[in-house]
């Protein structure tokens, strides 16, 4: 009998101790993460439209952040550019960004920004029956670009234009397909995007042009008065202290 | 009784959480050697799909290039016919006739900028754009620019130029799917990816590393899936060999992964992970379900140890259980190393049974291949000859030797010809002596002679040349104003696509890429003479495949074994072809690779285990036993039987812990037997076609000292066990509905089935081993009665030996006695048997002398006691006495399992009459038991004042029913 008791005595206890720990679980995460990410950039964020399944480096840094923050669940949301992220910050709409390299003086009056955790490089490219070898060749050219990207066609242009020549001339697509499309039928006479991006543009029948344009910091952004930001922020940038982002950038065979 | 339970309820959880801890490591265990054979194996075949293309690719890019020339040979002849008829005469019909002519889908002119000139029919591409600079950059090189893809509205094309003049371009566009289809037939990814062999159900898949788009896959819908949304573990990525977990239409798969730079692709592999699964849970299950049995074996011998001496303390009771810990250690060792061999040997089987049917394919596909490639060839010389004759017609002035030169340079051929009506050469671009086509049938420039009988054109089969060289020739008709025959010409071609296909597309190719393969090999032999078309030696080829260790057993379609090759012992395959058999073997060393880590990490997986179950079972007794002991001595502490016993048998006859220990190894195996019987009965609906027990079972397999044969032998042995327990127990059951005389049948039967059982067992056993048994019966016919003329007492006493063991009447370690011997069994031999008696020496007795004994340890044996009292004392007062005392004298001597009573009186005598007393108590203690008893039913006697004469006899009965038969008279009183 006294064994039974002490028992029963056990397994309440370690019901206490589990409902507890859960407790505390609970109310340490901040419920929904609510994260913007790119849908169509391979092995950075890709979308299954059909499963709407987030895959990619963009979803295990955030998934990183949801577990050392503590929250409870995590959800994505689709951004098209920068312009779009943006607004869909400003609104609330979504937590943060992972993949932002807009940090300007007018973006940095609402939003926080991270360490930088990845310098993204500036490619150009160009289909090899265009015969371009250098970038004399690209001068007054159309050039093809996706709309988060300007900051990639500005280094562009001023490397163009530092030799004298004229600058290209944009010409911005709707998507990563549009930007193939138009280079693979000649409408553009070559793409200039980041290297994130090049590879899903460009085929056994595409260049890239030695050119060294420049790189970008990549950040992860957030809305300075939301509530979560602080928490983000930090997380982050112990994230980048520590490693762990560069670790997975390993991983993907993005850092070496 | 309750506490018996609760101790055999302890004793199972113990052995069942063992158990589980078990099979949790084996599963560790298994599951790592498994995944890494698995990678290994899909590495390996990626080594052999890198090779392949590696050796392709120089070939492939060959191939390419050829093609391309061949369509700038095609826009230089059409620049050719255009600047001939002059540049301002260009016209839309002009470049459709030539189109026509030609077989060309659109020919167009366009400007210096790009502007279209002219076109023989409409074109979507915008020929100023940077796209097409290419193009235009002939002007600049003169020669023809190399074709290009572009696509536009989802339709694409390829663009030759040439330039005409110095201000404009023949533009040659071609349907991309015509220029793919040509490169896909001979060196497409279905073809390059042929002969690997991504498992028994698996597929390989190729796709772009930068997109993760799958480019090609063995399962088209994959095609333009992204890879990326496959994979289930995260963080993986497919540009770096990794081995992943993948779910692909809705199936779970591992995939190998591996980039290959000069392809600037990345090659996967899958195979199901069911089929890897399958290959992990198989051994697991069986390894525990053993290992299950040997815990409960080693358990209950613990559990009789300790209840047959109490003063045993846990240093004792480890000693007393060492041995069996050991036994029980070696067999499930010995079990585990025979259940990876049979794994080690169902993976190879069904693997090169897999390659063998893969190799047949691939050979066949490769030869459709080389077919293709060969009319692709043929049309294309016969292209260049119509091409030849088109600007021969058009232009006359070109039939010189020098202006059939420039022509030859133009459509890119070795040499043209011109013949006239009668067969002669008028002239050539080489200026040779003149030739005349041969009137002979059997001569290659015979059937040239049909194009001057109204063919329009003749293309004939590549040959090689007496230097080795291949070439082909092709001819097209002329015909003069009217459309009369005016002759025909000749174009010699070296058929570079089709020599290509003789060497990538070649049997040999296909066979030797099998040698990459984990030691695995093939080898090929014809059908009729057995001789080695193809074998990793190349000196075999040629020689007859017998004399190199295979035999005419092994030749046949879908046969699994072993064979031996040039002195190597291998496990193969082999598929029947058209016109060969054809091998998969794999060296034995490499069948077993690894399983021996395996076994020695079982084995010190098993060692702990089992230490560990004894080290928890014997302190935790010892324990109990203890409190249980000094609070209920008035309990029987005798626990005579196990929920398995319970189950299968019944009681256990045995006596002490020895005998218990051989009823509980019987009752393992009547369990074990149980399970092989059931999975042999159910066979068609438990295990799969493929299944190497199945394969067993099924009696497919060659007889001979190996796995096969031991698996059948021991389900043999499993069976027929089975079935003659079932017969045995429907004739008991059968027998106690028959009179004396019908029991005395169906004993008889069953012992009957039991001997002829056994002789069956070896008979059928030893012909699996590959004895041949026809000439051993005979022999045994002539050893029978030579035997029976001069040896029939020693046959005698062994067929009386057998008849002992397999009837189970006498048992080592029983008390028997007759007229002539005493004592208990020591030994019992094929011919006699050992007896030790009373005074410690030893008999040895004949097994047929064995007749008529008496064995008194049974376990309900019955002790009569007589005591004389005189006539002044009433039985009633006796019974009374003896009633008051039972409990008494019961707790003295917990031996007695029933009693005592009183019998009644058995005799009268002049002084007084005698009162029997009797007991029920195992035959074991008897002896002790009835010393006891005499002196505490005396001294019971004297206590309460009664008048006696004292005497004792000794009656062993064999049947405890007598008991009740005795007292039934005196209850009833």
């Amino acid at each position: 009998m006294r064994y039974r008791r002490r028992w029963i005595s056990d397994l309440c206890y370690i019901l206490i101790s589990i409902s507890a720990i859960l407790l505390t679980g609970c109310q340490k995460s901040g419920g929904t993460l609510t994260v913007g990410v790119r849908s169509d950039i391979s092995e950075w964020s890709f979308c299954d439209p059909e499963k709407e399944i987030y895959l990619g480096l963009e979803e295990d840094i955030a998934e990183l952040i949801q577990e050392k923050a503590g929250f409870q669940n995590i959800h994505y949301v689709a951004v098209s550019d920068s312009g779009d992220a943006e607004k869909k910050l400003a609104a609330g709409e979504i937590d943060c960004v992972i993949y932002d390299i807009t940090k300007n003086d007018t973006s940095s009056q609402d939003f926080l920004y991270s360490e930088s955790y990845y310098d993204t490089k500036t490619y150009t490219a160009a289909k090899t029956s265009t015969l371009f070898t250098s970038a004399a060749d690209l001068s007054g050219k159309k050039v093809g670009i996706l709309p988060f990207e300007q900051e990639a066609f500005a280094q562009l242009c001023r490397k163009i234009e530092g030799l004298g020549l004229a600058a290209p001339v944009p010409f911005v697509a709707g998507s990563i397909y549009e930007l193939s499309e138009a280079l693979e039928s000649g409408k553009v006479s070559a793409v200039c995007t980041t290297d994130t991006v090049i590879y899903s543009v460009i085929d056994g029948n595409t260049k890239i042009i030695d050119l060294e344009i420049g790189t970008q910091p990549v950040r992860v952004a957030v809305r300075k008065d939301d509530p979560k930001a602080e928490t983000i922020m930090e997380t982050v940038n112990r994230l980048i202290a520590e490693g762990s982002i560069h670790e997975l950038l390993l991983n993907m065979g993005w850092e070496e | 009784m309750q506490k018996k339970r609760k101790m055999t309820l302890f004793l199972l959880g113990i052995c069942l959480l063992v158990t589980a801890v078990t099979a949790f490591f084996s599963f560790r265990i298994q599951r790592r050697l498994t995944l890494e054979d698995a990678a290994n194996d899909l590495s390996c075949e990626l080594d052999v799909i890198t090779e392949n293309y590696q050796t392709a690719l120089p070939l492939k890019e060959k191939a390419e290039e050829s093609n391309h020339q061949t369509y700038q040979s095609y826009v230089r002849t059409a620049a050719g016919i255009l600047s001939r008829n002059g540049e301002e005469e260009i016209s839309e019909e002009m470049l459709r006739e030539i189109c026509h002519d030609l077989g060309f889908s659109n020919l167009i002119v366009i400007d210096h900028k790009g502007n279209l000139y002219q076109g023989a029919y409409p074109v979507k591409a915008d020929f100023t754009l940077d796209r097409f600079n290419e193009l235009r950059h002939c002007l600049v090189t003169g020669e023809a620019s190399g074709g290009f893809s572009v696509r536009i509205d989802e339709e694409e094309n390829y663009y030759y130029g040439y330039p005409l003049g110095s201000e404009r371009i023949v533009v040659l566009t071609v349907p991309s799917e015509e220029l793919r289809e040509i490169n896909e037939e001979a060196f497409g990814w279905s073809n390059l990816l042929a002969n690997a062999n991504p498992g028994i159900e698996g597929f390989t898949m190729v796709a772009n590393p930068h997109t993760n788009r799958i480019i090609w896959a063995g399962d088209s819908r994959l095609i333009g899936e992204n890879l990326m949304q496959m994979i289930v573990n995260k963080g993986i990525t497919v540009d770096q060999e990794s081995f992943y977990k993948t779910y692909i239409l809705g199936e779970h798969y591992y995939t190998l992964a591996r980039y290959f730079r000069e392809a600037d692709v990345t090659f996967d592999i899958s195979i199901p992970a069911e089929e890897v699964d399958r290959l992990i849970f198989a051994p697991v299950i069986s390894v525990s379900l053993l290992f299950f049995l040997g815990a409960i074996v080693l358990s209950w011998f613990i559990l009789i140890c300790r209840r047959e001496d109490r003063n045993h303390n846990i240093r004792d009771l480890f000693r007393k259980s060492m041995p069996v810990t050991v036994v029980v250690l070696v067999l499930l060792i010995a079990a585990a190393s025979f259940i990876q061999t049979l794994c080690s040997l169902s993976v190879r089987m069904m693997r090169n049974e897999t390659y063998a049917s893969n190799i047949r394919g691939t050979i066949r596909k490769y030869e459709t291949t080389q077919q293709k490639i060969t009319e692709r060839s043929d049309s294309s010389t016969t292209k260049m000859a119509k091409e030849a004759a088109c600007m021969i017609t058009r232009f006359p002035e070109l039939m010189t030797r020098e202006g059939l030169g420039n022509l030859a340079d133009m459509i890119g051929c070795e040499e043209i010809r011109i013949y006239d009506t009668a067969g002669h050469t008028v002239t050539s671009s080489h200026g040779k002596d003149v030739f005349s086509l041969s009137e002979d049938p059997g001569s290659q420039s015979y059937e040239f002679r049909r194009l001057l009988t109204g063919t329009e054109s003749y293309c004939q089969t590549p040959m090689a040349n007496e230097n080795g060289d291949f070439h082909q020739y092709a001819g097209v008709a002329l015909r003069d104003e009217n459309g009369d025959n005016n002759g025909f010409v000749q174009v010699d071609t070296i058929p570079y696509q089709v020599m290509n296909a003789s060497r990538v597309f070649s049997t040999e190719a296909v066979l030797s890429s099998f040698t990459a393969t984990d030691g695995t090999f093939a080898l090929e032999s014809d059908k009729e003479e057995k001789r080695i078309l193809w074998s990793p030696w190349g000196n075999l080829t040629g020689k007859s495949a017998l004399d190199y260790g295979l035999r005419e057993l092994n030749f046949r379609d879908n046969f699994n074994g072993y064979l031996t090759v040039n002195g190597t012992k291998c496990f193969a395959s082999c598929a029947e072809t058209e016109n060969s058999f054809l091998f998969v073997a794999t060296p034995q060393r490499d069948v077993f690779a690894g399983r021996g880590r395996n076994v020695v990490l079982y084995s010190v997986l098993f060692a702990v285990m089992l230490f560990a179950l004894c080290g928890i079972i014997i302190p935790t007794l010892i324990k109990t036993e203890k409190t249980e002991h000094g609070n209920a001595q008035k309990d029987s502490p005798e626990i005579t039987e196990t929920p398995l016993s319970l189950l299968l048998s019944g009681r256990l006859r045995a006596s002490d812990s020895d005998k218990k220990l051989f009823a509980m190894l019987r009752t393992a195996f009547i369990v074990f037997s149980l399970l092989i019987s059931l999975l042999y009965a159910g066979r068609d609906m438990i295990l799969d076609e493929s299944s190497i027990i199945r394969y067993i079972f099924d009696g497919r397999w060659e007889s001979g000292v190996n796995a096969f044969s031991i698996t059948a032998c021991l389900t043999l042995i499993c069976v027929v066990y089975m079935s003659v327990l079932l017969i045995r127990k429907l004739l008991d059951f059968l027998s106690r509905a028959l009179n004396a005389r019908g029991e005395t049948i169906c004993r008889l039967a069953g012992n009957f089935i039991s001997v002829f059982s056994v002789f069956a067992c070896i008979y059928f056993c030893l012909s699996y081993v590959g004895v041949d048994t026809s000439t051993l019966l005979a022999s045994a016919g002539i050893m029978s009665i030579v035997i029976g003329l001069g040896a029939n007492k020693l046959i005698s006493d062994i067929l009386a030996g057998l008849a002992i063991v397999f009837d189970g009447s006498i048992q080592v370690g029983d008390f028997i006695s007759s007229a002539d011997y005493t004592g208990f069994v020591r030994e019992i031999g094929i011919r006699s048997t050992k007896l030790k008696d009373l005074e410690n020496r030893i008999i040895v007795v004949p097994n047929s002398e064995l007749g008529g004994i008496i064995n008194s340890s049974v376990p309900d044996y019955k002790i009569k006691i007589p005591i004389r009292v005189g006539y002044s004392e009433p039985l009633e007062k006796i019974r009374r006495i003896l009633d008051e005392e039972r409990d008494s004298i019961r707790s003295r001597n917990p031996e007695i399992k029933e009693g005592p009573y009183i019998d009644g009186v058995t005799e009268v005598g002049s002084a007084g009459y005698e009162v029997r007393f009797s007991m029920i108590c195992d035959g074991n203690h008897f002896g002790k038991l009835t010393i006891t008893m005499r002196s505490e039913l005396r001294e019971m006697l004297v206590r309460h004042g009664v008048e006696r004469s004292i005497e004792y006899q000794i009656q062993p009965s064999l049947d405890p029913s007598d008991i009740s038969e005795v007292l039934a008279p005196e209850m009833k009183d």
